[in-house]
């Protein structure tokens, strides 16, 4: 197994921009969903990584800090590089034995890297990229990538996110969906409520195997 | 002495009996399986998780699910 990385993206920023790490990374973050719902609305789709790194020169400007293109290519590196959850690995190991995927809006390149360098090479029986749909979620497009590769019914699977408007498009697609609420953050008020909300990955695995 | 529809007192229970009874004891069951332990090692109660018997594949999102695209460290 390749070791993962000790560095964060926020730890990324700091590097580069002492004293703005914290709000320099969320803002990129939420710009680059923000680009993600607008593109799929205006059926402009581009992939993550350009979206991504639109979104890091937006936030860039809106702070006034200089970005130059080495400091880019640092701060882009970061998203092959991302550390897992510290339950992550116990949780899917523990998992094993069930058909385990992935579903995202990266790019297959980003995807494949960051898979390896987390060193979960292996572990998913397809990791799914939203780019063979042209779309991003929580488009119904995009869930029904995986209900095509499993040629499963949709209430035959379990889809499992932090994030809650993600909840929201896999559940009103038919999956059963699992809230990883790692934050207690309060849901959403878009009428859906998910079948369950668990603190962590590790509250999956009895529900699994029950 | 016959009720209403013919049955005596102490006749087994109906079907519809059973399938209420059974019911209310699989919620009971939910309830108290929907606590979560947390890093702390304290329980909160969490929203109800339905059973999940036929499930036969697992999706997970990536960013912010698997991967922490936000934590500090060594800060």
């Amino acid at each position: 197994m390749a070791p993962c990385s000790t560095f964060t993206r926020f730890e990324a920023c700091e590097r580069e921009f002492p004293g703005h790490g914290a709000a320099l990374s969320h803002q990129w973050r939420a710009k680059q969903l923000e680009y993600t719902w607008l593109r799929s609305l205006m059926f402009q789709y581009q992939d993550f990584w350009r979206v991504t790194d639109a979104a890091l020169e937006f936030a860039c400007r809106a702070k006034g800090l200089a970005l130059d293109a080495k400091t880019k290519s640092r701060l882009m590196n970061e998203y092959l590089h991302l550390a897992t959850f510290p339950e992550v690995r116990e949780a899917l190991a523990a998992l094993t034995g069930q058909q385990l995927l992935i579903l995202s809006n990266g790019s297959p390149q980003m995807l494949s890297e960051l898979v390896e360098n987390a060193g979960l090479k292996g572990v998913f029986a397809h990791v799914l990229s939203v780019h063979a749909a042209k779309t991003y979620k929580p488009s119904p497009a995009v869930y029904q990538l995986a209900a095509t590769r499993t040629k499963l019914e949709r209430a035959a699977i379990g889809f499992i996110s932090s994030n809650f408007w993600d909840i929201c498009g896999a559940g009103a697609f038919g999956f059963k969906t699992f809230w990883i609420n790692r934050a207690g953050a309060a849901p959403d008020t878009l009428g859906y409520s998910p079948d369950g909300t668990l603190a962590t990955l590790t509250g999956l695995v009895p529900l699994v195997r029950s | 002495m016959p009720n209403a529809k013919g049955r005596e007192a102490g006749d087994r229970p109906s079907n519809l009996s059973v399938f209420l009874i059974g019911f209310v004891m699989q919620s009971v069951t939910q309830v108290t399986a929907n606590c979560d332990v947390l890093s702390n090692g304290c329980s909160r109660r969490v929203a109800p998780a339905r059973r999940s018997r036929r499930m036969k594949a697992l999706v997970f999102d990536a960013y912010g699910t698997l991967f922490d695209v936000h934590s500090v460290r060594g800060l």
